[in-house]
């Protein structure tokens, strides 16, 4: 199997008056071809920051301090603005939340997704209309609403035209980034039926973020687990949640309630994630974390690949 | 007033939503619009603090120190035992007439001195007049008189007559004695006699003081010795009717000498039956023979300088009959219209008539009192007067002459119109038609108006008596290029640029204009007067005596020297001293060289004297 | 709401606004102390002469009468004469404004397109030298006083390098002289651009303040982003993204600014003696030629209202999420 992006203890910080606030922490993983990895973290635990990462779509204020992003085997951390803009959307392209104001709301969603077509491939403006309505056949729209205008969508529908924008330049690999936050739970669940056959049906390699866990077991096969920058575990799906090894993921395991399964009684994860612009020395969730010993003060622990194909950075388990 | 406000609020409404914007703002921009417009008038309405030295500071407290301590008077009480109410001197905005707004502040200071309660109060034209002239709702007033070479108001700006709501004697000054001479004055023919009279009443008023002559400001005129030479310095201007006919291009005649005359204010019409505005007549007296103000020059005309009463377009002296109030006008032969008719009688006979059916407003006193006019023969007037006035000789004979061919026509339309006069006053004439020494060409609004010199002028080439010289008619200006200008700035740039020949200048700008060689100033005496009018109903106001103090008070040196710079001339009579036929220089000069203190005694004493007392005194 | 109702809505609401507008016109003008035929008393006039005046401008009707005879006389198209001269109102009106109209119009559209272009290009390179100089330059002309930038325009380029006319609309030797139309128009066109000028420098910088503030807070938009992760070209996402969005609240300043620069343009008229309605409107208020004045602000009233009527057309046009 073919590795699609390979990140290398990438490290990116937010430049602000008070000083780096690091978002993304000493992260590494691999995805391969085909593959669907879920990142779930609380809010502002770094997963769209990684995802922005990704597509260097960062704000002004963003650095890589360190670390390599390997995309198709190129390391993109060094690559151009006008080098990156190819890459995007043909190589990695991204699936917006569609309750942001993803789309122009001045122009045509069609267009919008003509726009993108034409910008990659040379091709004529009727051709890339053709392939839009395939598109929107694809995801579930009548092509018919390809002229009207993103306020005139449902919230659903806007959500499909996103997919079938980020379908549009048949990239590489997509990143999701909380497709499904905002729309009700039945539309919610329409679009994440939607994706999971997208997926089976284009053998899609895709990164789906979100702060569900239960949304992402449905639709990954691996999820990492991140908390406050760091990624926490990393591991096959079934494997998690056969197993989960980490405190965090555990706890974060009983906060949401599994859609299958038996229901349980829901505890939320206690405590406050930490300060990003002051993190704690040793492992940033030894605050919060039951288990705590001596030595996770002190130092943070190394993120290993305790069996075949599960990492996790805990000094207890280890 | 508005540029600054008003993106100011497109940055604060940017984010509000269209259909909000669109009713409220055109409210709030008509609004802005509204209260800019009227933000200028009510913001001038506050009296500026004097910019020269007060006048505090001109005698009394830098005086040596062996000197008593000046008294101080306060709290005025008439002989009637009131004490004085506070009272206002009203006066026009700086931006409308800063001499004027100066003045008034000045006066209001030293008025103070001798216990007045005393505020000079500045308002816009119109409110003022409407004070004034139609409610009569004042104390004392700043205003100007003047204009004309003849000064007919002696008679009507005193007379009992005028002091109806809307007439001229708005001081309401009553003195029979004076009326009966002034109205004598008015049927005196022969001059001596007229002036001997005129500087009577002039004394009477010195005595009387309803109103107190102020200043004249010098006017300033700078023209451009390279282009054209010989200006006449005369009375009512430069740039006058005399000049144009008569000054010479430098450097030779050519067939193209185009004299380029800037002006502030464009005309607001052709018509010479609609405007009283001079600078409308400085334009149209060059094409029409005859009108109002820049001394007209029509059947007769006042000769350069001397001002005396010569024949123009009449041949001879009027043969005026006392017996039966007619007189006998004889016309010069071979005047030509601009479009090569004669005029004759039966033009002029036709004015007259004009004039009495229609009821032109600004001809009142050249027809009112003629019954009416015969032509004996092309070249020969009767008039048939019912009673004798000299407004005969000084606005009839110098009233507008129009052509019958061209007026018929338009009076013909007026006569079948709701409203004639409007309509034969208001009419657009686009080709005036004149018998003036110059043609009209063009105006293009906004921007000129173009004259063309009449090669057939009935005067051309001929001359007049000048002091000891005599003044050639030589028309060498072959076109007359008036040019408007939005601001005195611009002009004065224009002129120094070449881009016009002549125009007047401020003070501010003497010595500049000294400092170039191409420039030459010419100073002429303004033919109007500044003056304060007393309301001579209202008491104290209506006694002599005070208004006699408060003359004393008035340091009109200062104003020259101080507040004109040199500019103007102190004023004693109701005539301005440059009309020297008609003005008395005898007319007492109170206070003429006396410190600031002397003229408090002064008026103290003439108080104390009338019975005036003081709060502080008691 | 359909399209066609809203503008029916409008027009009633504009006619509306119309009415109160010019009604407090009327009243503003009349509750002044102060008459204006004063300004046409000459000596010359007999009691009754001027009793005629003020009969012949109506001024003697009952307040309710003229008030009457105002509207009555406008829906005829008849604003009646000017007090001064006579001359039609509407004529006045018309040759001013033309000139006013081809001033202003050209200057504000300049200064829109030039204010524009800039603010969207110092937004894009935020935090750059370029846009705090441009930030500066947009502010100090912006707060300078206007005819003295105007005496020194005319100064430099008319009078010392003699560049330019010193004001005025037209070379009056050049017209006398019969020119053809195209050496009217070259002197049109040389007399136009130093206000022209004046007007931009002084104008420009409140559309590219206000364009730029405009364009940072949309490129702060999610579809900003988008466009960035679609990878389209820098100039496609600043024009075609950034800048259309950017321009929604920018076209209703326009059109209040268009209103706005018709008075707005009194001072530049009158430093540059340009024959313009901005210049009448002053001088007619002055005097109190109440014909000319009520005239020319029903004029600038219906022109505002038009201009928001157009913007919000455009607006409408521009904001597919604008629904009436």
């Amino acid at each position: 199997m073919d590795t699609i992006l390979e990140i290398e203890e990438l490290e990116m910080s937010y430049q602000t008056i008070k000083g780096f606030v690091s978002a993304v922490d000493n992260v590494s993983f691999k995805i391969m071809k085909g593959e669907s990895m879920g990142l779930v973290g609380e809010s502002g635990c770094g997963k769209t920051s990684l995802g922005m990462c990704i597509m260097k779509l960062l704000p002004e204020n963003a650095r890589i301090m360190n670390g390599k992003i390997l995309f198709d085997g190129e390391d993109i951390v060094p690559k151009t603005e006008e080098e990156m803009r190819k890459i995007r959307w043909k190589g990695v392209s991204m699936i917006f939340q569609a309750a942001m104001n993803a789309l122009n709301p001045v122009y045509r969603v069609g267009d919008q997704i003509i726009e993108a077509i034409q910008t990659h491939d040379n091709i004529s403006k009727e051709e890339a209309r053709e392939k839009v309505e395939k598109l929107y056949e694809l995801v579930g729209l009548s092509p018919e609403r390809m002229k009207n205008y993103p306020h005139e969508y449902s919230g659903g529908m806007r959500q499909r035209a996103i997919i079938a924008m980020a379908l549009a330049c048949d990239p590489k690999f997509i990143i999701a980034d909380e497709p499904t936050t905002a729309l009700d739970v039945i539309v919610q669940d329409q679009i994440i039926d939607e994706i999971v056959n997208l997926q089976k049906k284009l053998n899609m390699t895709m990164m789906y973020i979100s702060h569900d866990i239960s949304v992402i077991a449905e639709t990954c096969n691996k999820i990492g687990v991140m908390y406050a920058g760091n990624i926490v575990e990393y591991t096959y799906t079934s494997t998690l949640f056969d197993n989960p090894l980490h405190p965090y993921t555990k706890a974060l395991m009983s906060s949401f309630p599994s859609i299958e399964g038996p229901k349980k009684e829901l505890k939320p994860v206690p405590g406050e994630p930490p300060n990003l612009l002051n993190p704690p020395e040793g492992c940033r969730f030894y605050p919060r974390c039951s288990y705590a010993e001596e030595i996770c003060k002190k130092e943070n622990p190394e993120f290993v690949e305790i069996e075949k194909d599960h990492f996790l950075a805990c000094h207890k388990v280890i | 007033m508005i540029m600054r406000h008003d993106l100011i609020t497109i940055l604060k409404v940017k984010k509000m939503r269209v259909k909000k914007l669109s009713t409220g703002l055109t409210l709030l921009i008509v609004f802005a619009m509204l209260f800019s417009t009227f933000g200028c008038i009510s913001e001038k309405e506050e009296t500026p603090a004097p910019t020269t030295a007060a006048p505090t500071t001109a005698a009394p407290t830098t005086a040596a120190p062996t000197t008593a301590a000046p008294k101080v008077y306060e709290g005025l009480i008439l002989p009637s035992g009131e004490k004085m109410a506070p009272m206002e001197i009203l006066t026009l905005t700086p931006g409308a007439d800063p001499t004027l707004n100066q003045e008034a502040v000045f006066i209001a200071e030293w008025w103070k001195k001798i216990g007045i309660d005393v505020e000079a109060k500045a308002m816009e034209k119109g409110a003022l007049v409407q004070k004034i002239y139609w409610d009569r709702d004042f104390d004392a007033t700043l205003w100007y008189i003047g204009g004309e070479r003849f000064p007919l108001y002696l008679q009507y700006y005193y007379c009992e007559d005028e002091i109806y709501q809307y007439g001229w004697n708005f001081m309401q000054y009553r003195n029979p004695e004076y009326d009966s001479l002034s109205s004598e004055w008015l049927s005196i023919f022969d001059l001596d006699k007229a002036q001997e009279r005129a500087f009577e009443l002039q004394e009477m008023l010195a005595e009387d003081n309803p109103q107190i002559p102020l200043i004249s400001d010098t006017k300033l005129t700078a023209y451009n010795n390279k282009k054209w030479e010989g200006w006449i310095n005369q009375y009512g201007g430069v740039a006058g009717f005399d000049s144009m006919c008569t000054i010479d291009p430098v450097g030779g005649d050519t067939d193209n000498d185009i004299l380029k005359i800037g002006l502030l204010k464009e005309p607001d019409t052709l018509n010479p039956l609609g405007t009283g505005f001079t600078e409308t007549w400085t334009i149209i007296n060059k094409i029409y023979c005859g009108g109002m103000w820049n001394p007209p020059t029509a059947l007769y005309r006042y000769a350069p300088v001397s001002g005396e009463l010569i024949p123009f377009l009449a041949e001879g002296d009027i043969e005026y009959d006392d017996a039966t109030n007619t007189a006998i006008v004889k016309l010069k032969k071979g005047i030509k219209w601009h479009d090569g008719t004669e005029l004759t009688a039966k033009d002029i006979k036709f004015t007259v008539d004009l004039m009495k059916e229609f009821e032109v407003p600004n001809y009142q006193d050249s027809v009112g009192f003629i019954d009416k006019v015969e032509t004996i023969d092309d070249y020969t007037l009767k008039y048939y007067l019912t009673n004798k006035t000299v407004n005969f000789y000084h606005k009839t004979m110098m009233m507008i002459i129009l052509q019958e061919r061209k007026w018929s026509q338009i009076a013909e339309g007026a006569r079948r119109k709701v409203d004639p006069t409007e309509y034969l006053t208001q009419c657009q004439i686009t080709t005036p038609m004149g018998a003036g020494p110059f043609k009209f060409v063009e105006w293009k609004r906004g921007s000129y108006i173009l004259l063309e010199k009449n090669p057939d002028w009935f005067f051309k080439d001929q001359t007049l008596p000048m002091g000891n010289d005599k003044l050639k008619y030589d028309l060498k200006v072959d076109k007359i290029l008036f040019k408007f200008y939005a601001s005195s700035e611009t002009r004065i740039l224009a002129l120094k640029n070449g881009d016009i020949d002549i125009c007047t200048i401020p003070a501010a700008d003497i010595a500049d204009f000294e400092a170039d060689p191409d420039m030459t100033i010419l100073e002429w005496g303004n033919d109007w007067l500044d003056f304060i009018g007393f309301n001579c109903t209202k008491p104290p106001f209506n006694d002599p005596a005070f208004r006699k103090a408060l003359h004393y008070l008035i340091d009109k040196e200062f104003l020259v020297d101080k507040l004109q710079q040199g500019y103007a001339i102190a004023q004693y009579s109701v005539i301005p001293a440059i009309n020297t036929f008609w003005c008395n220089p005898d007319c007492p000069t109170y206070g003429m060289g006396m410190s600031m203190e002397e003229r408090i005694q002064k008026a103290i004493e003439i108080l104390k004297g009338a019975g005036y007392t003081w709060e502080s005194e008691s | 709401m359909s399209m066609e109702r809203y503008i029916l809505s409008r027009v009633i609401q504009i006619i509306i606004i119309f009415f109160i507008v010019m009604s407090i016109i009327f009243l503003l003008f009349r509750v002044i102390p102060s008459d204006p035929t004063s300004f046409l008393l000459t000596p010359s006039m007999t009691a009754e002469a001027k009793e005629a005046i003020r009969e012949q401008f109506g001024l003697n009707e009952p307040i309710i009468t003229q008030y009457y005879l105002y509207f009555k006389n406008f829906f005829h198209g008849n604003f009646g004469n000017s007090f001064y001269g006579g001359r039609s109102v509407m004529n006045i009106i018309k040759e001013r404004m033309l000139n006013s109209i081809f001033l202003v119009t050209t200057a504000v559209i300049l200064s829109y397109i030039i204010g524009i272009t800039v603010g969207k290009a110092i937004a894009w390179k935020r935090g750059s030298k370029t846009e705090k100089f441009f930030v500066g330059l947009g502010l100090w002309f912006y707060t300078m006083f206007t005819p003295w930038l105007g005496i020194l325009f005319l100064w430099i380029f008319a009078f010392k390098l003699h560049l330019f006319p010193l004001g005025g609309m037209i070379t009056s030797e050049v017209w006398i002289a019969n020119p053809s139309l195209i050496e009217k128009i070259c002197d049109l066109i040389h007399h136009l651009i130093l206000p022209l000028i004046t007007y931009v420098v002084l104008w420009f910088g409140g559309y590219m303040l206000l364009m730029r503030n405009s364009m940072l807070e949309t490129l702060r938009e999610d579809y900003i982003i988008t466009a960035r992760a679609k990878g389209l070209k820098e100039k496609d996402i600043r024009d075609k993204h950034a800048a259309r969005n950017a321009l929604l609240p920018i076209v209703t300043a326009f059109a209040i600014s268009i209103s706005f620069s018709i008075t707005g343009a009194v001072l530049i008229e009158t430093v540059f003696s340009w024959p313009g309605i901005g210049r009448t409107i002053v001088e007619a208020t002055l005097r109190q030629d109440y014909p000319l004045v009520q005239g020319a602000f029903a004029i600038i009233t219906i022109v505002v209202l038009i201009a928001n009527f157009i913007a919000d057309i455009a607006y409408a046009y521009l904001d597919p999420r604008i629904s009436y």
